[in-house]
Formats: C-alpha cells, sequence, structure tokens
C-alpha cells in the first residue's frame, strides 16, 4: 500500500510538473497558443472474492488500495505532450508517454506490466535451491525408495491409489503461481525533410515468477514444477525511410533481437527415487549394465534429472520495404526481408545419472562419450512479397500478389544414435540424427474486382500456395483456392459483405517410411498437411433503417475434409459454424443501448488404433492390423456468446452532468468428447472382438471404460461506471463489476476440503488447474478535470 | 509414393507457371490500357498555381460538378459545416506545423475538393463526399498523404481487397477512440465485422486483450504487412508469434516439425476453452497425429484417469508433463521432447 502511495504521489507530481511548464510557457508565449488537458482519477477499490482468484485477476492486479487513472496533454500549435499512467503500484501498472512535434518529431516511451496469475493456492513438495534446482526432503525420498512401510505412497498408480494421499501431498507447501511481464519501450521517429525520416525503437521485455512446468522420470512418474522464470527479450529497430505522396517509399531497416534466460536448464529431484537406481550389474552389453532397462517405465531411474530450458538466442533481420505509385491508378509494393536465427548455448549433459556417465557405459555406447559443447544451431531465412493492384477505371481491378519464404536450417547436424531416455536407460538407436525442417514456401495469388454494379464490388480470385517441407510425411503440399466475394458500399441503409473460398490441398512426395519411422501408422496422415477439401465463407449484413437504429446479422461456416488416398487415422474433418445478430440503438443525442447473441458450434472427429507394435512373429496376433482396435473421438463445443450495453454520455435534460456505463458480457461453453469404434465396445464389454486378441481389462471387471464428462464454463461479467461532474471540473465516480466463472473440467481435482489436489495417478503436481471463482468490486473516485 | 490425382490433377496441369503467365498478360493488358486511357495519378491538380498548391500531394479527380472551383477557405466551409469543424480541429489534420497536413495546404478542401462553385449552388454542385464514395475512391483521397510507415502495403492487402476504406474505420470528423477510429476500443470496432473472433477474447483462456493489456493492432496491421493474415510483425506465423514469445523461437536441435510450421497448427490466439489457448484439450489434440503405437494411441477416459499411472495423461498438462519440450529441446536427448 505505501509503495503504491508513494509511486501515486510520483506520478502527480510529474504530471503537475507538466503542469507546471505548460503554465510557464503559456505565460511565455500566448496564452490562446497552449492548451492543457488532462483528467485525474483517483479513488479507492475493494473487492470480494469466493474460489480461484488467481483466475479471477488473471491479467490483472486487482489488490484493494488506492487506484489511479492519470492523463495530462500540453498542447500547443507545433507540438503535443502526453502523459498516461493507470493502476500506479499494481503488478498490471501502465504509463505512456508521447511527445509530437508535428510533421518533424514523434518520441513515444511506454512500461507495461503484464501479470499471468496461474493459481494462489498450489503447493509443491519441492524446494528451490536456487538457479532451478529444485529438491525433495531426503528423507522422505528414501522412505519411498526403500518402501518402508505400506503406509503411505509415492506416486498412485492403481485404482486402490486414487483414494490416498502420497506422502508428498503431506509435506507440500503452498505458494502463489504467477509471472509477470514488463515491457519497456522507447520509440523515436524524426521527420529530417519533407520526405526521409528516421524510425528508431527498442523495446525491452522482462519476464519473471513462476510457472507449471512438466519434468519427468518415466510413464508411471509424471512430475509438475513451479519452474523459475526469469529472462528478458531486447529488441532494437532502426529505419530509414524516404517517402513522396505521389511516388511511393522506401524503407530500409534492420531488426535484431536478443533473448537471454538466466536460468538454461532445470534439475529436479526424482519423487521415486533418493539414489540412482543400481542392478549391481557392470556395464557388459547395451542390455546388461547397472541401469533397469525398463525404467523408464516402471520408476527405476536416476536420483535427479535435468532437461535443457529455453536456451539463448538472436533475431537479425534486414529488410526493405517500398511503394511506388504507377500510372493508371497502380500500385507496385512489396517487401524483402533476410533473417538469421542464432543459438548457441552451451549444451547439458547427456544424463545426471553417475552409473550411466562411466567409461564403462561409454566403451559400449560411444557417442554418449562424445558432446559437442554447444548448440550451433542457425537458420537462414529469405522472405519475399510482391504485390501488384491496379484500378485502371470504375469498372475493374486486377491485383497480383506473390509471396516467398525461405527457411533453411543451417544447424550442424547432431549425431544422437545413443541416447538416455529420462536418465534412466542408455539406447542405441543407430543412425539418429537431429532433424531440420526446411521450409521453402511459394504463394501466388491473382484477383479480379469487378466495380461496375451499382455501389457493390465483387471479387474472383485464385490462389496457389505451394510448401516444400523436409522432415515431414510429404515433402510438398499445394493449396490451390478459389475465391469469391461480394460488397456492398456507399449505401446508407444496408451493407452487405459475403465471401466464399473452397481449397483443395494435395501432397506430393508421400513418404510412408518416414511416417513408419516415427512409429506411426501408415495409414496415418497429419492433419497441417494431409490431402484436404476446405470449404468455408462469411456472410455480413447490416441494416440502419434509421441513424438511431442499426441491425446487423452475421455468420461464418467451415468445414475441412481429409480424405487424401490411404488417408484412415488422424483427423477426418473439423468443422465449425457461427451466427452473429446484433442490435444497436441512438435513440437521443448521449444515449445508446444494444446488444449481441452469438451461437458457435465448433466440431471434429479423429481416429485412432489402440495397439503394440508390429511383432512380426508368423502367424501372431497383431493388434496393429486389427480393425477393431479402432476407434474414434468426436469433439463437439457449443458456445453462446451474449454482449449488452447501456451508454448514457453528456445526456441532454436531468443527466446531463452525469455518465452511466452498463456492459454485460457473457460466454457459455460446453465441450463434449464422444468417444465410438469397436475398441470402445471392447472396453465397454471386456470383451474381443478379433480371434487371438484378449480382454482388454483386468480380471473380474465387466467394462474398463468409461465416458468422460463434458467440460463446461460459463463466465460473466457485469459493469456499472457512474460518473457525476458536480463542479464543471470536479465529479466523483462510482463503480461496480461482477465477474463469475462456473467451470466444470474432470482433469482439474480437488480434495473434498475444496484445496486442490496434488498427486493424482501417476504423477505428482502443483494443484494448478480449472476451478470456479465469483467476484464483486466496488470503486470510488474522485474526477478532477483540468 | 505420389499422390495427386483426379480433381486436383485438372487444378495443377494449370500450375503456377501457368497462373504467372496468364497474370503477366492481364496485368500487361491492364497496365498499356490503363497508362494510355487514365489520367497519370501523379498529374497536378486542376487548382490555381500558388506556391503552395505545388507542394500539395497528388489529389483525385475532382467531382464533375466542380469542375473549374476555385478555394475558398476554412471560414467559408464551417459557416454550414460547423459541427464537422469541431472534430476535425481536434485532429492531427488541423495542425498546421505539420506541412503536410491538410490544415497547411486547404484545410476542408484538401480532402473535399476546391469549393467555390459548392459554395455558390450547394444542392448542385456536390463536393466529395466520402460516405457516399467507392472504397477506391476515398482511399485513393487519403492515400495521397498516408503512403509511409504502415499504410505502406494497404494497396492489395485483405482489407484493400474487400472494399474496406479508410472510413471504414476511420472519422476525420466525429471519432469516437484513438487515432480517429469509429468506435471506443478496438475490439468494439473490429466486432462489427469480425464478430465471431472478438467473441473468443471472452473465452475461458484468452489474450489479455479484454484487461486492456494488448488490442488487436498488437499483433495485426490492418492496413496490409508483408505477413499472412495481416500479423504486424515477420514474414510468417511463427515469427509473429514469437516476436513476443521469443522463448520459443529456438532454433533448437530438436524442432518439433507443426511448431516449425505455425504455431497455429495447436493453438487459437484469439482463445479458446482449452488450457493454452489449445485448439483442442490434452491428450486428444496430440492424438490427432500420434497415431503409433503403446501409450500415445491409447484410449485416455474416465476409466484410466481413476485407474491406472496413465491418468497422468488426462490430468493437468496431459501429455506435455512428459513432453514439456514440445516447442523445441536443446538437450542431446531432446528427441522426444522430454528433456
Amino acid at each position: 500500500m505505501r509503495n503504491r502511495l508513494m509511486l501515486s504521489t510520483a506520478a502527480l507530481l510529474f504530471a503537475f510538473s507538466g503542469v507546471a511548464t505548460a503554465q510557464q510557457t503559456t505565460a511565455a508565449t500566448t496564452a490562446a497558443s497552449t492548451t492543457m488537458t488532462g483528467t485525474l482519477d483517483l479513488g479507492y477499490r475493494g473487492s470480494s472474492v469466493t474460489g480461484d482468484k488467481a483466475r479471477w485477476e488473471r491479467y490483472r492486479d486487482l489488490r484493494d488500495g488506492l487506484t489511479s487513472r492519470i492523463d495530462v496533454g500540453k498542447e500547443t500549435e507545433k507540438m503535443a505532450l502526453r502523459f498516461r499512467a493507470a493502476n500506479i503500484g499494481y503488478h498490471d501498472q501502465q504509463y505512456t508517454a508521447d511527445l509530437n512535434q508535428f510533421g518533424k518529431l514523434k518520441v513515444t516511451a511506454m512500461w507495461n506490466s503484464i501479470p499471468l496469475n496461474y493459481a494462489y493456492n498450489s503447493m509443491t513438495p519441492w524446494k528451490d535451491q536456487g538457479n532451478n534446482v529444485w529438491t525433495l526432503d531426503p528423507t522422505t525420498r528414501l522412505a519411498v525408495q526403500n518402501k518402508t512401510t505400506g503406509a503411505f505412497i509415492g506416486i498412485g498408480s492403481t485404482a486402490a491409489d486414487f483414494t490416498k494421499a502420497s506422502i508428498y501431498r503431506n509435506i507440500a507447501t503452498a505458494f502463489p503461481m504467477k509471472v509477470r511481464r514488463d515491457v519497456m519501450s522507447v520509440g523515436v521517429k524524426y521527420r529530417f525533410t519533407d520526405v526521409i525520416s528516421m524510425n528508431v525503437a527498442f523495446t525491452s521485455t522482462k519476464k519473471s515468477g513462476n510457472q507449471p512446468y512438466g519434468a519427468s522420470f518415466a510413464f508411471n512418474n509424471g512430475n509438475e514444477l513451479p519452474v523459475a522464470v526469469d529472462n528478458r527479450t531486447n529488441d532494437l529497430t532502426a529505419a530509414l525511410e524516404w517517402s513522396k505522396a505521389s511516388t511511393g517509399m522506401l524503407r530500409i531497416a534492420w531488426d535484431g533481437s536478443w533473448f537471454n534466460n538466466q536460468y538454461t536448464s532445470l534439475t529436479w529431484d526424482n519423487p521415486l527415487r533418493a539414489t540412482d537406481f543400481n542392478t549391481g550389474k557392470v556395464a557388459t552389453s547395451a542390455t546388461s549394465g547397472p541401469w533397469d532397462n525398463s525404467g523408464y517405465s516402471n520408476g527405476n531411474g536416476p536420483a535427479f534429472g535435468r532437461l535443457a530450458l529455453a536456451p539463448d538466442n538472436s533475431l537479425s533481420t534486414v529488410s526493405a520495404m517500398g511503394l511506388y505509385k504507377m500510372p493508371g491508378h497502380s500500385t507496385l509494393n512489396g517487401q524483402l526481408a533476410l533473417t538469421t536465427m542464432k543459438q548457441n548455448d552451451t549444451l547439458i549433459p547427456w544424463t545426471t545419472n553417475a552409473l550411466i556417465a562411466t567409461p564403462a557405459v561409454y566403451a559400449i555406447f560411444p557417442n554418449l562419450g562424445t558432446l559437442r559443447p554447444t548448440a550451433e544451431a542457425e537458420v537462414k531465412g529469405v522472405n519475399a512479397m510482391v504485390n501488384y493492384a491496379t484500378r485502371p477505371n470504375k469498372y475493374f481491378g486486377f491485383d497480383m500478389r506473390y509471396r516467398y519464404n525461405d527457411h533453411k536450417n543451417v544447424s550442424e547436424e547432431f549425431d544422437a544414435s545413443n541416447n538416455v531416455r529420462f536418465d534412466s536407460v542408455p539406447e542405441a538407436v543407430p543412425g539418429t540424427e537431429t532433424e531440420h525442417f526446411n521450409i521453402r514456401r511459394n504463394t501466388f495469388e491473382t484477383g479480379a474486382t469487378f466495380t461496375g454494379l451499382r455501389n457493390a464490388s465483387v471479387k474472383l480470385a485464385y490462389i496457389f500456395d505451394d510448401v516444400k517441407r523436409e522432415g515431414r510425411a510429404y515433402s510438398n503440399m499445394s493449396d490451390y483456392t478459389f475465391r469469391g466475394s461480394i460488397d456492398t458500399y456507399g449505401n446508407q441503409y444496408v451493407m452487405l459483405r459475403g465471401v466464399y473460398e473452397h481449397t483443395k490441398r494435395i501432397g506430393d512426395g508421400l513418404s510412408l517410411e518416414r511416417i513408419e519411422e516415427g512409429g506411426g501408422q501408415n495409414a496415418l496422415r497429419f492433419y497441417d498437411e494431409a490431402d484436404m477439401d476446405r470449404d468455408k465463407g462469411t456472410a455480413i449484413v447490416t441494416f440502419t433503417p434509421t441513424q438511431k437504429v442499426a441491425l446487423g446479422f452475421s455468420m461464418a461456416a467451415g468445414k475441412d475434409q481429409y480424405k487424401g488416398e490411404g488417408h484412415v487415422f488422424g483427423l477426418l474433418d473439423n468443422n465449425n459454424s457461427s451466427y452473429n445478430g446484433m442490435l444497436d440503438f441512438y435513440l437521443v443525442d448521449g444515449l445508446s443501448f444494444g446488444g449481441n447473441y452469438g451461437y458457435e458450434k465448433f466440431s471434429s472427429l479423429q481416429k485412432s488404433r489402440n495397439a503394440n507394435p508390429f511383432s512380426g512373429v508368423a502367424g501372431a496376433y497383431e493388434s496393429w492390423n486389427d480393425p477393431n482396435r479402432d476407434w474414434n473421438l468426436d469433439n463437439d463445443e457449443t458456445v453462446k456468446n451474449i454482449g449488452l450495453y447501456l451508454d448514457v454520455i453528456k445526456m441532454n435534460g436531468a443527466l446531463k452532468n452525469t455518465d452511466i456505463r452498463f456492459s454485460f458480457d457473457y460466454s457459455d461453453s460446453d465441450n463434449a468428447f464422444i468417444h465410438s469404434g469397436p475398441r470402445i465396445q471392447e472396453l465397454s464389454t471386456n470383451t474381443f472382438l478379433t480371434a487371438g486378441d484378449t480382454k482388454p481389462c483386468a480380471t473380474g471387471l465387466t467394462s474398463c471404460f468409461e465416458a468422460l464428462p463434458h467440460v463446461t464454463n460459463t463466465w460473466q461479467q457485469a459493469k456499472v461506471d457512474i460518473k457525476h461532474m458536480f463542479q464543471p471540473k470536479i465529479g466523483i465516480g462510482l463503480g461496480y463489476w461482477y465477474e463469475k466463472l462456473a467451470i466444470s473440467d474432470y482433469a482439474t481435482l480437488d480434495l473434498p476440503d475444496g484445496t486442490p489436489r496434488i498427486d493424482p495417478l501417476g504423477a505428482i503436481q502443483t494443484g494448478y488447474g480449472n476451478r470456479p471463482y465469483k467476484g464483486q468490486t466496488g470503486m470510488v473516485r474522485l474526477i478532477v478535470i483540468f | 509414393m505420389t499422390l495427386g490425382t483426379g480433381r486436383g490433377r485438372r487444378f495443377r496441369s494449370i500450375g503456377p507457371t501457368g497462373w504467372l503467365v496468364f497474370s503477366v498478360l492481364v496485368w500487361g493488358v491492364t497496365f498499356v490500357r490503363a497508362g494510355a486511357s487514365a489520367t497519370p495519378s501523379s498529374a497536378p491538380p486542376a487548382v490555381e498555381k500558388t506556391a503552395q498548391a505545388q507542394k500539395t500531394p497528388q489529389m483525385p479527380e475532382a467531382p464533375a460538378s466542380t469542375a473549374g472551383a476555385t478555394y475558398v477557405g476554412k471560414d467559408t466551409c464551417v459557416t454550414c459545416h460547423e459541427p464537422q469543424k469541431a472534430g476535425y480541429e481536434k485532429s492531427l489534420h488541423h495542425k498546421a506545423a505539420d506541412p503536410r497536413s491538410p490544415e497547411a495546404l486547404k484545410s476542408c478542401e484538401t480532402c473535399h475538393g476546391a469549393g467555390s462553385k459548392h459554395a455558390e449552388d450547394p444542392e448542385k454542385n456536390k463536393l466529395r463526399k466520402f460516405s457516399t464514395l467507392s472504397a477506391d475512391e476515398t482511399t485513393a483521397v487519403c492515400a495521397t498523404c498516408h503512403t509511409s510507415g504502415e499504410h505502406a502495403l494497404w494497396a492489395g492487402s485483405k482489407h484493400e481487397a474487400r472494399g474496406v476504406s479508410c472510413t471504414t474505420c476511420h472519422s476525420v470528423h466525429n471519432p469516437k477512440g484513438e487515432k480517429q477510429l469509429k468506435a471506443e476500443t478496438q475490439p468494439k470496432l473490429c466486432s462489427s465485422c469480425h464478430q465471431n473472433i472478438v467473441n473468443k477474447m471472452n473465452r475461458f483462456n484468452h489474450m489479455p486483450v479484454r484487461e486492456d493489456k494488448m488490442m488487436c493492432s498488437s499483433c495485426h496491421n490492418t492496413h496490409g504487412s508483408a505477413n499472412v493474415k495481416m500479423l504486424k510483425t515477420g514474414t510468417t506465423v511463427d515469427q509473429a508469434c514469437t516476436s513476443c514469445h521469443a522463448e520459443k523461437r529456438g532454433p533448437f536441435l530438436w524442432e518439433h516439425a507443426p511448431v516449425a510450421n505455425a504455431c497455429v497448427t495447436c493453438h487459437d490466439p484469439h482463445g479458446s476453452s482449452n488450457d493454452r489457448m489449445l485448439t483442442a484439450k490434452v491428450p486428444f489434440l496430440c492424438q490427432r497425429c500420434h497415431v503409433t503405437s503403446r501409450h500415445p494411441p491409447t484410449v485416455y477416459d474416465g476409466f484410466i484417469f481413476k485407474n491406472s499411472s496413465n491418468g497422468n495423461k488426462v490430468t493437468g498438462r496431459g501429455c506435455v508433463i512428459c513432453h514439456s519440450q514440445i516447442h523445441g529441446s536443446n538437450s542431446p536427448n531432446g528427441k522426444a521432447f522430454l528433456r
């Protein structure tokens, strides 16, 4: 509170110093040539919140206390200066200052803090030892490792465990999990002459705090830690621009961006092991040594693990952008950008497991004994866009656009023919190297616009988009798109906009081997490259029968169907539709009200096969090939939206000194997950449909399938803000916000007392999840205008 | 194996080269005809050749009804158009210190055309009225000045191609928001055409737009850009996203293929009902691609959730509780994004 008070006072002093300066300036020049404008809006805010307070605040800081909003400006005939501040002293504070010397110089400065509040009641048994090293209580770990009593579990893994508490639940401590992004930027635009200007901008973004992060040791040992975040990104732009209104412009720019991460790795203790698992054997072959060959699945792993966090990196771009106004109402514009992305962080060791990082193991897995010191990763990019548009007469227009993107990864390939899975098991996968995804994209678009119709234009366009990629199933993917649109203008009563687009995506160079190398079914197609038909369209109609009423309706629909040859598994279709209606009234000056209603539907269908690897044993049952192992998932979501508002602003009569604003927003989502197919039948009835298969459920069960419940959430927010000026320059403000989130998500677990459960089966988590809240906030403010 | 038969083959038989040749031909014909018939846009306006007029940016042709008219000055205009005066005087257009501003040139008549004939007979001799102009005609007036910086790529942009003009979103005389916008806030303005997108700001997981920490223009340049979807930064979707999320920029030792392609393969940046603005809930989103053997294609249902350690793929972070480096890994052991 004291901090916020001091910051508020400092900001006020700064603001008033501007006033004082302005007054001096005014005195020195002429009273008429300088104007001061400003608003001081200071008050007090108090809130009452139940439920997930962090989710309620999410990107805000709504603590009780002083509130502030300051907007001060000074303007002369030659320049304008403006300073604004909001939420001074809070985690979401924001300051901006602008200087505009008309036609000559623009300076902008900004500070913006954006919190991201995950949870205030999260819990973890790990302790931060600094530098992102997280440890567990050694006694507890040893007890879990030695299974000294049967009264507790380390991590639950069975139905019986589901109702038990992990020993780590009892030693976990609560902490607030949140990060904050602080963005500082300064920009200067200076005009040397009528046609030449310079633009320099610098932005520095710091992100700090804790965020939930996965860090695991095995299939049955998944963990979520509150990893520490402390990084900074500095961006610098320098540009020189020549611009002549009658001719065009040319801009030469350099953009540099540097990301620096304070923490380049995360080290954390294993909740199931206090010491590295040791069979006591000496390493003699790839399958015999001190490790457990199933350690990645049964938890017989290392005492602690280490993973690499985001590396320091840089991006440099040199670009030229131009516009040339040609005769005949024609324009040529475009950009060429050459980029270089680099990353050369020190690589962490292959493993933290001291029993594997030994000369004896390196003799068997020689690749583990060598490690190049740094990543040596680099991507070069060439990106170009050129656009020609002509409007030679009032009947016809023509556009042509070409875009080229080349993403070339020139990193030195990395030999990973040996690796250590989960720091538990050394493995040999001969020939394994890092895969670099080079991408080259050519997009060509051409369109003709017919504007001969009365107050309407019709456009037909064709787009050809060709993507060549390495490392994917298809080496080449082409989209052929036809688009038609109609747009009206100049009619004060009705406006119509509509567009329909059909795309056919066809892939070339399908490599089934590549899909199989990744362990996939060869009838799998990845939806971001698979052959596809896409239809989508939007329509908007707005009626304005009088100046006092506006009525609108819009709809949008899209349908993706994946039906390429041999496409059996993966996403099969993806559809969406949206209908929105809106009504606005402006009955008298200063009074407006209205609202909108939206109904949206999203649905997708995906298909998979629950199978084991192909054994290749003659005559053996192969679930890999068994269509009775197939299952589908229909994911259907329905969303309803409502928005209402009432604005009474400077209305004549009794309310001429009173502004009233009311708004209500509502969003309701119902998300269904519907499994189907023969495998679901097998699981539901504990039977097998293909001879040779086995019953899917454990002995004694008649079913081992349980449909997932819908995930639903309803968010609503009502705001009332009343401002009354009892003097021409002094007034009071009253505000009230109501916000509520009702949510039901099966993936978030709570204990009976409502605290987050951190120990579901197979994991120790932080308890971060999706929980409801209800908050009410009241504000009273003093408003001074000058 | 190569696909690409049937209907698609016919499309492809035209091919990009064919379309390119065709378009160049159309372009050439259009260009030659336009150049021969139309008045070059660089032609000077039909105004008196004062020193000031010679500095005037090139204007489109004035309405025929005012041909031969001369400038009468702002004072004459506001005798009838007083309501428009207030908005104009608050705008940057009115800052005469900027030699490129309308006020430094011919004030109202800079944009609306010379007004002497209109002043003589307002009903008969209409000036340039933007609400009745086509989008191209409106933009042609504004683009006589606004061609630099962020406006440079307007011609041929998505909005321009759909008949959106400057006055669709901006008002010189009666703005309600900053930058002369016709609505108080960007989402409110953009919702007039993109309501289904703006609705997503109210989703359970969203960018901080409704909290006033971001705006539509934080990511988009509505005046046209070198990127797709009018994204402001970079030339590809991932470059736009990593301009803020630089920790995901890499390049990494191990890359996840869809990440290198586009973030929107998995995320909906406008808002979603799923954690981390994913397009579908985990693990089902991952299962759309990972149809392999063993644990990836397991049926993750309510039973597993309560009966197996595989429940850790259903709760909380889903698959990324283990595959936490899903955006790319810099560990030697990063092939499966576990380290």
